[in-house]
């Protein structure tokens, strides 16, 4: 349009004014110069109509996919997924908040040095057997009190023993003296005319025991102090006499036992150390 | 999907995620470079070559509107066939319009063998005013005019200010209009005399 020309109105308006992007005021500026100038009103006519034409054009049909192959792009895709990867915390460290507790719990056990774990397993099944094997030999040796576990089941053949030996004493220290005792009477060989002769458990008779159930509120407190100190213990077994023999093999049980335990936790953290420090 | 995901993903080398962006753009991509370029197969070729470009420019995105930073390279990218087809221009047949592309205008049943014919001619030479103008010219008429774009993102796509490209859009205008006016006989009835 004609810079020169009295009602001209710039370019930037004329195409503001097609596309109808004017304010109020800028449409009325543009339709006053129409309305003066034939010129003016002749060139934003065939603007709009040549606009008119432009618009009709079709869309034009897509003739194929442009998506992308891997050829295309090998190196730039290469490069981006090894940096990906390199970027991305080890598979181990990662767990996905969808993962189970129970699966948490199987990947703990499986973690570790691989050797020190079957280490740890082996002493764990030996630990099995040779409770398994004490257990057995107990039962066939019904006069040896079991060691440890046995404090409970000796907790309860023991102190009816004691009940009936002291004639009613409830404490683990009158037991232990009450098997002096009863040691001594069957070492002098005097047995004493209300005493039955006592020879530790196995010399408890069905009728002691019914005789020493009456009295619960004097039984109960002996039940649930099964502590009978090791030495009671080893008076008690002692005073089986027949028993004593088999002593060494309950204390090997007994150290192997433990020896077993420590073993076992030992081996199991060792090897969770060593793979944590082979990882950092 | 999002697109920011999609593009964070490609960033990783997922090229299943950028090509779900090329679905997405490829026929605006593709109108553009066909107007541009006024041939198919040139339009083609230059999409193809927007995308890879893309793919590999995707560090150098820095946000913003993806659509725009994508149309800017497949603008780009159809000045370079361009300059390049204007390098080597002989007068094979490759070079000749293929009118056959304009299959959308055979679905319209309703018009006579004459009338199609008519329109083909008219759609032909409206092509060929728009490929008369310079690029800078042809580009904002053809996202303003025949994509619909708005002012402010065919600013942002040739890195150009509004007024600009208001300026720009009404010289590429009246250059159609002269360019029409000279073959006003395959102009519909109604433009013929009022572009004269």
């Amino acid at each position: 349009m004609n810079p020169q020309h009295p009602h001209s109105v710039d370019e930037e308006l004329v195409a503001a004014y097609i596309d109808g992007d004017v304010t109020v005021e800028e449409r009325q500026r543009v339709e006053n110069a129409m309305a003066a100038d034939e010129q003016v009103a002749w060139e934003v006519n065939t603007l709009r109509q040549t606009v008119e034409l432009l618009q009709d054009l079709p869309s034009v049909p897509l003739p194929r996919s442009f998506a992308l192959t891997e050829d295309q792009v090998k190196d730039v895709l290469i490069e981006r997924r090894s940096r990906a990867n390199l970027a991305s915390p080890p598979p181990e460290e990662t767990h996905t908040p969808a993962e189970s507790a129970w699966r948490r719990f199987l990947n703990f056990l499986n973690g570790g040095d691989l050797a020190l774990r079957n280490a740890a397993a082996l002493a764990a099944v030996l630990l099995l057997v040779v409770t398994a094997v004490e257990f057995q030999w107990q039962q066939s040796q019904p006069g040896i009190p079991s060691a440890d576990g046995g404090q409970l089941s000796s907790g309860a053949a023991a102190p009816q023993a004691q009940v009936t030996a002291v004639g009613g004493s409830l404490s683990d220290q009158t037991a232990a003296s009450a098997g002096e005792r009863s040691a001594q009477t069957s070492q002098e060989g005097a047995p004493q005319e209300d005493e039955e002769p006592v020879f530790g458990v196995m010399s408890v008779s069905e009728d002691d025991q019914e005789a020493a159930a009456p009295a619960p509120e004097q039984a109960a407190p002996v039940a649930i102090q099964p502590e009978t100190n090791a030495a009671g213990q080893q008076h008690i077994t002692e005073s089986a006499g027949p028993d004593s023999a088999d002593q060494p093999l309950l204390t090997v049980f007994r150290y192997a036992r433990v020896l077993l335990v420590l073993a076992v936790i030992a081996l199991w953290l060792l090897s969770r150390t060593r793979s944590r420090s082979r990882r950092a | 999907m999002d697109q920011d995901n999609l593009i964070e993903r490609s960033l990783q080398g997922d090229l299943e995620a950028f090509n779900q962006l090329v679905i997405e753009y490829q026929g605006l991509g593709y109108g553009v470079a066909y107007r541009l370029l006024d041939d198919p197969d040139s339009a083609a070729d230059a999409l193809q070559d927007s995308f890879i470009k893309a793919f590999r420019a995707l560090e150098n995105y820095r946000g913003g509107n993806f659509k725009s930073w994508l149309m800017r390279i497949i603008v780009n990218t159809c000045y370079d066939h361009l300059r390049s087809r204007q390098r080597k221009r002989t007068e094979s047949l490759d070079d000749m319009p293929v009118e056959e592309e304009y299959i959308p205008q055979l679905t319209d049943r309703s018009e006579t063998p004459h009338e199609f014919a008519e329109r083909q001619e008219l759609q032909a030479l409206i092509g060929s005013a728009i490929t008369s103008l310079p690029e800078v010219l042809r580009t904002a008429i053809v996202l303003r005019d025949v994509e619909g774009y708005a002012y402010d993102e065919i600013a942002e796509i040739t890195s150009a200010a509004v007024g600009t490209v208001k300026s720009r859009i009404n010289r590429a205008r009246g250059r159609v209009r002269d360019y029409l006016g000279k073959h006003a006989e395959l102009l519909p009835a109604v433009y013929r005399h009022s572009l004269k």
